[in-house]
């Protein structure tokens, strides 16, 4: 496939780059002995900055292409002509009996050592690869994933005609497809208005649950067959949710898709996003159109066939064409893996029918042809022939004449000759969806405005989308709607992760200002940096650096009564600020020392009133001082639980030691005298019980005198 | 014009989470949210609070169930709007 303007090779290059570092020293010299020819024992780095420029260089890939056995040649062609950046161990091979002489694993490998494709080593640890055959042997073919270098592919797909040729029909009667190719673009933008209200969750293996699956394939827009004919096209819905990941329009994560931003492959013209949507076709995994929606542990087949039927299109000349059973018999014939087990030749033929005429005729990249009396039949648009074979040149004649018509409603009405993906992905993010068809109907919400200017549109960027592509005037009340709904968002602003600069005084934050290093003020001594623009660390002294998604720090020092604490004011915080006024009352304190704090009675009274608890008390004594929480602290929050305390008379015996104290204790002649113990050498007894412990201690020599007396 | 060779001495608050409102009135009904409340970690004029780590998407949640259309600046969450608003490089 045609690289698009927005395509870079920098990414792959890293990419490659990374993977080569992970091959063992007898591999990388192995490998680029092949690939580059060193004359020289050349270091490490050098050989693999040398492969990655020749990997770039067109004249070398053409020369190292030509010097490949057909077979492995003609794998390549395949891989370029699809235009894929990554495929896997079991796609290569299924592509193999496609080749006249497939010879095995032979062409895979041939293409591995000769540096031409590389083993997607990016998660295996540090893991370094020895030889390609221990890699392949280790995981099922479908696991081991390949990365394929773009500018290499680009030079393999003009090797094409070497692949063996298909027994074609001429051309013969007229192109029935009238397709503008905006149908999967509007059903992107459909797809994307319904992930923004809510991501699509997945289950530990990667399926929809059942709720997300409905709310896809149900929706009344995503639903309907793509093929204007309404061929039998199942879960059409959850192919753009294929093809919205594929295209980067939807993120991906393990447990959830969600609403991204539009790609720049929507802003760059038709024929880019169409070359776009095929490679995203390409790797529709989850879906075959036979079933529909049909996620399997498996090897997924719908890419490699799908790729199979555009070969067998490719392969014809520009003025053949091809009819599904053509298509389904060539690949009986050549035992390609069919789209699912246990099928029969037509189900493949059915499905082939499905894929053109819902996938590829809306795309434009194919053309359906129908005369009377014979079967319809198919062959790859001049816009197909472009992407994927090179030839030809992009249609560059992007005429769109002003097509909506605003209505005073609210309503939109844009008729489709006027659409293009970069209007489509504008009228997706700030009006809602209502229908699609010749003319599309949308809909101006508060919701839909603010979702556009959340995006990044601004309210003159929507008014002025609106005016540049109405064919009337805009109504004066929509317009103010937009402005009272624009105005609306204005009323609360939100920074979730902003950084804050904490200046010693106010006049050092008007001079900040005043320097254009503080964008915003937010108290009389903090201000917000320009946004988007890296903080110049030449302006500014940093006393404290503080990460508040990090760890509270330890700032506050407890003095012995363990309620009054001084802060350190370098590794305070915010935070801290807003909890000392919730738990603390501020001391006063001497010019030039550190600001003192005590919790007291009605400060912990006013906390545990605003739903401090006794655990939110621990938690912050623990963070904030490094210490537990303070009995006297804990005193005060807790109180005793409402038991009381008691007073009254009681005789106190103190004895000269813990040990005789714990023999009193013991021994029952004496016990039975003690009513408690009172500390270690202290017990405290009746008064009409005091003659009696005398008595019985005096039988074993230990005397009592009162106090003062001793 | 202040003296442009001035290095001010400051300290540096990084992924603070914000939110400013309109008025004072508006923050007291934020304040007056319960489920907002408890998010709302400390309150640093009358018109700007200070929301607890983490909780963005929460609070986000409950001032749009309010009604309120929050203009979020700079990205924590992967919420579609959020991340195409122009990002701050120090967060």
């Amino acid at each position: 496939m045609r690289p698009d303007p927005v395509e870079e090779y920098a990414p792959a290059d890293v990419r490659i780059r990374a993977i080569l570092r992970r091959y063992d020293e007898v591999l990388l010299r192995d490998v680029t002995r092949r690939l580059i020819k060193p004359r020289n024992q050349w270091p490490i780095d050098e050989l693999i900055e040398k492969s990655i420029q020749m990997l770039n260089n067109p004249v070398s890939i053409d020369r190292k292409l030509r010097e490949l056995p057909p077979a492995a040649l003609g794998l390549m062609a395949m891989l370029g002509f699809s235009g894929l950046t990554a495929c896997t161990m079991s796609d290569l091979m299924s592509l193999l009996p496609l080749l006249d002489d497939p010879d095995g694993r032979g062409p895979v490998t041939a293409l591995l050592d000769q540096g031409l494709i590389f083993p997607d080593l990016t998660d295996v640890g540090s893991f370094r690869l020895k030889s390609f055959e221990d890699w392949y042997g280790s995981s099922p073919a479908y696991a081991c994933g390949m990365v394929l270098h773009p500018a290499v592919m680009t030079r393999a797909r003009v090797m094409m005609p070497r692949l063996p040729m298909l027994r074609s029909r001429p051309e013969s009667g007229d192109v029935a497809s009238s397709a503008d190719g905006l149908e999967w673009p509007l059903r992107l933008g459909v797809l994307w208005q319904v992930l923004s209200e809510g991501e699509v969750r997945l289950t530990q293996a990667g399926i929809l649950f059942r709720r997300d699956l409905q709310r896809i394939a149900q929706h009344p827009l995503l639903s309907i067959s793509p093929d204007p004919a309404g061929i039998d096209f199942p879960d059409a819905g959850l192919v753009a949710l294929e093809l919205a990941v594929g295209l980067g329009l939807l993120s991906r994560k393990p447990e959830e898709i969600y609403a991204g931003t539009f790609p720049a492959s929507f802003t760059g013209g038709s024929e880019v996003l169409a070359g776009r949507l095929l490679r995203a076709a390409l790797q529709i995994r989850s879906w075959n159109p036979l079933d529909g929606y049909a996620p399997s542990e498996g090897p997924p087949r719908t890419p490699m066939f799908t790729l199979a039927v555009l070969l067998a299109l490719g392969t014809i000349a520009e003025d053949a064409m091809l009819t599904d059973a053509d298509i389904g018999h060539w690949l009986e014939e050549r035992r390609f893996p069919p789209l699912r087990g246990g099928h029969t030749p037509q189900d493949d033929i059915d499905g082939i029918r499905r894929l053109l005429d819902g996938m590829f005729v809306p795309m434009t990249i194919v053309e359906r042809l129908e005369t009377e009396g014979s079967p319809p039949a198919w062959r790859l648009s001049a816009s197909g022939r472009y992407l994927l074979l090179g030839e030809g040149e992009a249609d560059r004649n992007e005429n769109h004449p002003q097509s909506l018509v605003v209505q005073p409603n609210c309503e939109i009405l844009g008729f489709r000759q006027g659409l293009s993906p970069d209007l489509i992905q504008k009228l997706s993010r700030f009006a809602q969806w209502k229908t699609l068809g010749v003319a599309c109907t949308l809909e101006l919400t508060p919701e839909s405005v603010y979702r556009g200017l959340e995006s990044g549109l601004s309210p003159d960027g929507i008014r002025e989308t609106l005016r540049r592509h109405s064919s009337m005037a805009v109504p004066t009340n929509v317009l103010d709607s937009l402005a009272g709904w624009s105005r609306k968002r204005e009323r609360i602003t939100v920074f979730p992760s902003t950084t804050l600069i904490e200046f010693q005084s106010p006049e050092e934050l008007d001079a900040a200002i005043e320097r254009g290093l503080i964008a915003q003020k937010i108290t009389e001594r903090i201000g917000i940096p320009p946004e988007g623009r890296e903080i110049d660390y030449k302006h500014f002294r940093l006393l404290g650096n503080r990460d508040y998604e990090s760890r509270p720090q330890e700032c506050v020092v407890f003095e012995a009564d363990g309620l009054t604490f001084s802060i350190d004011p370098i590794h305070s915080d915010l935070l801290l600020e807003a909890e000392l006024v919730r738990l603390a009352e501020v001391l006063p304190s001497p010019a030039g020392q550190r600001r003192k704090f005590r919790l007291t009675p009605a400060s912990l009274r006013r906390s545990a009133d605003q739903g401090v608890m006794l655990v939110d008390l621990e938690r912050w004594f623990v963070e904030r001082s490094g210490q537990p929480l303070s009995p006297a602290a804990r005193l005060i929050y807790c109180g005793s639980g409402n038991i009381p305390a008691h007073s009254g008379n009681r005789l106190v015996v103190q004895f000269p030691s813990e040990m005789v104290t714990e023999g009193v204790l013991q021994w029952p002649d004496t016990a039975r005298w003690v009513e408690s113990r009172l500390g270690n050498c202290v017990i405290s007894v009746k008064s009409e019980n005091l003659a009696s412990l005398e008595r019985d201690l005096a039988t074993i020599g230990v005397p009592m005198l009162p106090f003062g007396d001793e | 014009m202040a003296e442009s060779n001035v290095r001010f001495p400051v300290r540096l608050h990084r992924r603070v989470c914000l939110i400013l409102t309109e008025d004072a009135a508006l923050a007291e009904e934020v304040l007056a949210r319960k489920k907002l409340s408890g998010e709302v970690a400390g309150r640093l004029t009358s018109r700007v609070l200070l929301i607890r780590p983490g909780r963005i998407d929460a609070v986000l949640d409950e001032l749009r169930k309010m009604g309120h259309t929050p203009h979020v600046i700079g990205a924590s969450t992967h919420h579609p709007a959020v991340e195409s608003a122009p990002m701050s490089k120090e967060s």
